[in-house]
């Protein structure tokens, strides 16, 4: 406990260092306000375009879990090439079928109606999935099973990534440097202009920056 | 989404002030939730970026100042106030000390992309002020 607060104290002391020096370079050069001001709507650009991008890889993703569920169970077309990766989705089955899911997710479900079931339910989760992904405003889907109960469970799907699938892409909201290093370097000023103008007025009753 | 986005950033860092004037209620930095490390590493890359970039060593008395941005788009001083109200530019009121502020290349950047969303005029009129922005 000492030990945390002796390090909590460093943190601030350093922080109050930086703090310092920044608020003699704003008082020394005027422009630097204007430019920490705008790094706001910049990063909220920035935030937006990489949602966007994560939707779209989620999209793609569930569309590549649809194609392996709608092929047959003999075909071996999907899962034998490419890098593997595993889709997840929340969904809700009745209690009865949860072992034949549990068999499917683990490739041990061969042809049959157990499967032909799993394989309805997965996809009418899926469906759901990406309905509440394109307009996240609309309640989730929620089906409910007649006479029996039913529970939550996260399917898993193993997919074959395309060549073209795109990595996933460095978080402008990250708070670790080695996430933030990964953006393009004119993002990386954005990200730290917006954090260094936080820093700057924090504790102060008098702003340097103009106040939203 | 782009709005309710910068509220949020915005709320993060400097919302308390708005809302609370007491002194107790500003953000403090420990409440922060950057590390120092981090803090003292954008620092230096600030640093090492005001020493070079082109915008913040440039000759700030070839910065436009409030008559040559109203010449150029043909607006007066009270519609340009207006822009730089929303745009957050200063405070809307032209006086003498604003009247001869030089506005550095984001700040007309911003008040470009102001006049633009807020449909103060037309594109074309404020076309000329882009080579401010640049």
């Amino acid at each position: 406990m000492e030990v945390n607060l002796a390090t909590a104290a460093e943190s601030a002391a350093s922080l109050r260092f930086v703090q310092a020096r920044l608020r003699r370079l704003v008082i020394e050069n005027i422009t630097l306000r204007g430019i920490l001001t705008a790094a706001v709507d910049d990063l909220a650009g920035l935030i937006t375009a990489h949602l966007k991008s994560i939707l779209a890889r989620n999209l793609w993703e569930l569309d590549l879990a649809e194609r392996v569920l709608r092929t047959p169970a003999d075909s071996t077309e999907l899962r034998s090439s490419g890098h593997t990766h595993w889709v997840t989705f929340k969904g809700r089955v009745s209690r009865y079928l949860i072992p034949s899911a549990a068999a499917f997710m683990s490739g041990e479900l061969g042809p049959g109606r157990k499967r032909e079931n799993v394989v309805k339910t997965a996809l009418m989760d899926l469906e759901s999935t990406r309905a509440s992904l394109m307009s996240p405003s609309a309640s989730p889907h929620r089906r409910i099973t007649k006479n029996t109960a039913s529970e939550d469970i996260y399917w898993r799907i193993q997919v074959s990534l395309p060549p073209d699938f795109p990595a996933a892409p460095p978080d402008p909201r990250a708070l670790e440097l080695a996430e933030l290093r990964r953006l393009p370097n004119e993002q990386y000023g954005i990200v730290t202009l917006y954090h260094l103008g936080g820093v700057l007025d924090a504790g102060s009753t008098r702003p340097l920056l103009p106040l939203p | 989404m782009v709005q309710s986005v910068a509220n949020l950033l915005v709320w993060r860092y400097r919302g308390g002030m708005r809302a609370h004037a007491s002194f107790e209620d500003v953000p403090r930095l420990e409440d922060l939730e950057l590390h120092a490390d981090i803090a003292e590493q954008m620092l230096m890359h600030l640093e090492e970026w005001l020493a070079t970039d082109p915008v913040t060593v440039s000759d700030e008395r070839t910065w436009p100042r409030v008559e040559d941005l109203c010449t150029e788009a043909s607006i007066s001083d009270q519609t340009l106030a207006r822009i730089r109200k929303v745009a957050k530019v200063g405070h809307g009121k032209m006086g003498g000390a604003a009247r001869n502020h030089r506005y550095s290349p984001p700040e007309v950047k911003r008040m470009l992309e102001e006049a633009r969303r807020g449909q103060y005029l037309s594109k074309r009129r404020y076309d000329g002020w882009e080579k401010w922005a640049r």
